[in-house]
């Protein structure tokens, strides 16, 4: 029911409503670290945020007013026909960026081929990462991806440096379906002993790596598994996730629309409770590798409390350690080749 | 200069420029909490927005003021606007905003005022509106906001529970 002088007018503001909250969100999105958001990368390529944004509110601006200048001088809509317009072409806007930003994170997490050899663990499926032909006795990684399938890629880089750098690495491939406690508290020990009947593997020198809730498996079962000699939790998640925009931050809407309705990832963090079983794997080496712009599992106070309960001990003191990796996140953690060199050379100098 | 001042005064220009702070606020913030603030500083904004311009409505109901150009020698810049001249509506919203925007975000909120003050000035140089028309429209505005961000306990509880509602669907 809306009465507009100039149905031309009232079109070309809808557009020049629409590219310019396009444009703002560009600009908000990039300063705010939202890549979930923005059609450029938000946090590699902050230039074409910003610049993009720009160029869409200032083309915008002189289009609208350029070809609409002896209109916008004459009576037009009124105040509140002015606001349903221009809410509906920012509406289109944020659909256009939502849309856009869902389709650059899909290509990206396009994975390479995985190498490694299957292997059936019975209950469980993993792939076996080796260093080729060697007559040592080598030291061996099972490495535990979480319930989502944005780390495997990351976890299949790791394992193939892993076993360029002389260590035997099972990574386990679970569904999500199969990640459920307790069941999952078997895998550990299902790994261990399978890699320890190699005759390529040195028994003592053990470890696992796990990575998101992976991470959090990996503390609880080596807090029992003595056969495990040391750990790296990599981004794991010791709170509930956060809601709202900050999901965003590295996933596309409908990833973090199901990241936040995930029931079964929130009862595994529960019931695996890794942040009380952080002591115990005292004193063997322990290492919480975390992202400095990770909003969707942020290191924070109730975490930080449990380490120093841990860091009282004078035996503790040396068996942990915490690194914040600066500009990375939850899901990107390892995808930088100097943090997993990092893990690979701390992993093989506790072994 | 004139093409300056319609630039300024149209009523596409400087409120759409506001509407894009509201836009950009919604989204801004770098923690959870911050952010809520912004978005509280929205929604009071729009709310204060409407009530200024209820408050005006009624003043427009009981008291007509007739135009500038109407009795004196004015360069209109702008078409004949055919309501009262006082208070003016363009500068209540526009101070509406800008005073909402302020209880929450200082930065933000000092933008927004020289905005609105741009466009009540440029309603004058423009001649459509009398001095005391814009000076009755940025205190009607402020007021509004002022009575909702600070004299109103409702908005806030009803914002609370509003944007953890949107936060439920990724929109807050």
């Amino acid at each position: 029911l809306l009465y507009f002088v100039y149905t031309e007018l009232a079109v070309a503001y809808v557009l020049f409503a629409y590219a310019t909250a396009l444009g703002i969100l560009q600009i908000v999105g990039t300063h705010e670290g939202l890549e979930g958001l923005t059609v450029a990368e938000a946090r590699r390529a902050r230039g074409s945020g910003y610049g993009l944004g720009a160029v869409l509110i200032v083309g915008a601006t002189a289009a609208f007013f350029l070809s609409q200048w002896q209109r916008i001088l004459t009576p037009g809509p009124a105040g509140s026909e002015l606001a349903l317009l221009y809410a509906l072409g920012a509406a289109l806007g944020v659909i256009t960026s939502l849309a856009v930003a869902t389709a650059r994170l899909r290509r990206r997490r396009v994975h390479g081929e995985e190498q490694g050899e299957t292997v059936d663990l019975g209950r469980f499926a993993a792939l076996l990462y080796t260093p080729g032909r060697t007559d040592k006795v080598l030291p061996a990684v099972a490495l535990l991806p979480g319930p989502g399938a944005y780390e495997r890629h990351a976890l299949h880089l790791l394992a193939s440096e892993l076993a360029q750098a002389q260590v035997v690495t099972l990574l386990l491939d679970l569904s999500a379906e199969k990640y459920v406690y307790p069941d999952v508290l078997a895998l550990v020990p299902a790994a261990s002993t399978w890699l320890s009947k190699r005759s390529d593997v040195d028994q003592s020198r053990m470890a696992i790596i796990g990575y998101d809730l992976g991470g959090n498996l990996a503390i609880r079962a080596a807090s029992s598994d003595r056969q495990v000699k040391a750990v790296a939790a990599l981004a794991p998640v010791f709170q509930e996730p956060p809601v709202g925009l900050d999901l965003m931050s590295e996933l596309a809407y409908p990833e973090a629309w199901a990241y936040s309705r995930d029931t079964l990832r929130a009862e595994l963090r529960s019931e695996l409770n890794a942040a009380d079983y952080l002591t115990r794997v005292h004193p063997r080496p322990l290492l919480l590798l975390v992202g400095a712009r990770d909003r969707l599992a942020p290191w924070t106070h109730p975490v930080r409390s449990s380490v120093r309960d841990s860091e009282r001990s004078d035996e503790a003191t040396d068996s942990l350690t915490v690194r914040r990796v600066d500009d990375a996140g939850h899901l990107d953690l390892i995808d930088s080749a100097q943090t997993r060199d990092w893990v690979v050379r701390w992993i093989i100098g506790k072994l | 200069m004139d093409t300056v001042i319609r630039w300024l005064m149209n009523d596409y220009f400087l409120t759409t420029v506001l509407v894009w702070i509201l836009f950009g606020l919604w989204f801004s913030g770098s923690n959870a909490t911050e952010r809520a603030r912004r978005q509280r500083a929205v929604l009071s904004a729009i709310v204060a927005m409407f009530l200024g311009n209820l408050i005006v409505k009624a003043l427009n109901l009981a008291y007509y003021r007739y135009r500038p150009f109407a009795f004196n020698e004015v360069r209109l810049l702008f078409y004949y606007p055919s309501d009262s001249s006082f208070p003016s509506n363009a500068t209540c919203v526009g101070f509406s905003l800008a005073t909402a925007i302020w209880f929450y975000s200082r930065r933000a909120g000092a933008v927004a005022f020289v905005l609105a003050f741009l466009l009540g000035l440029s309603r004058i140089a423009g001649g459509v509106h009398f001095p005391s028309d814009v000076l009755g429209g940025a205190a009607i505005g402020s007021l509004s906001a002022y009575l909702v961000c600070r004299r109103a306990g409702w908005p806030d509880r009803l914002w609370t529970s509003l944007i953890g509602l949107l936060r439920r669907y990724l929109l807050a």
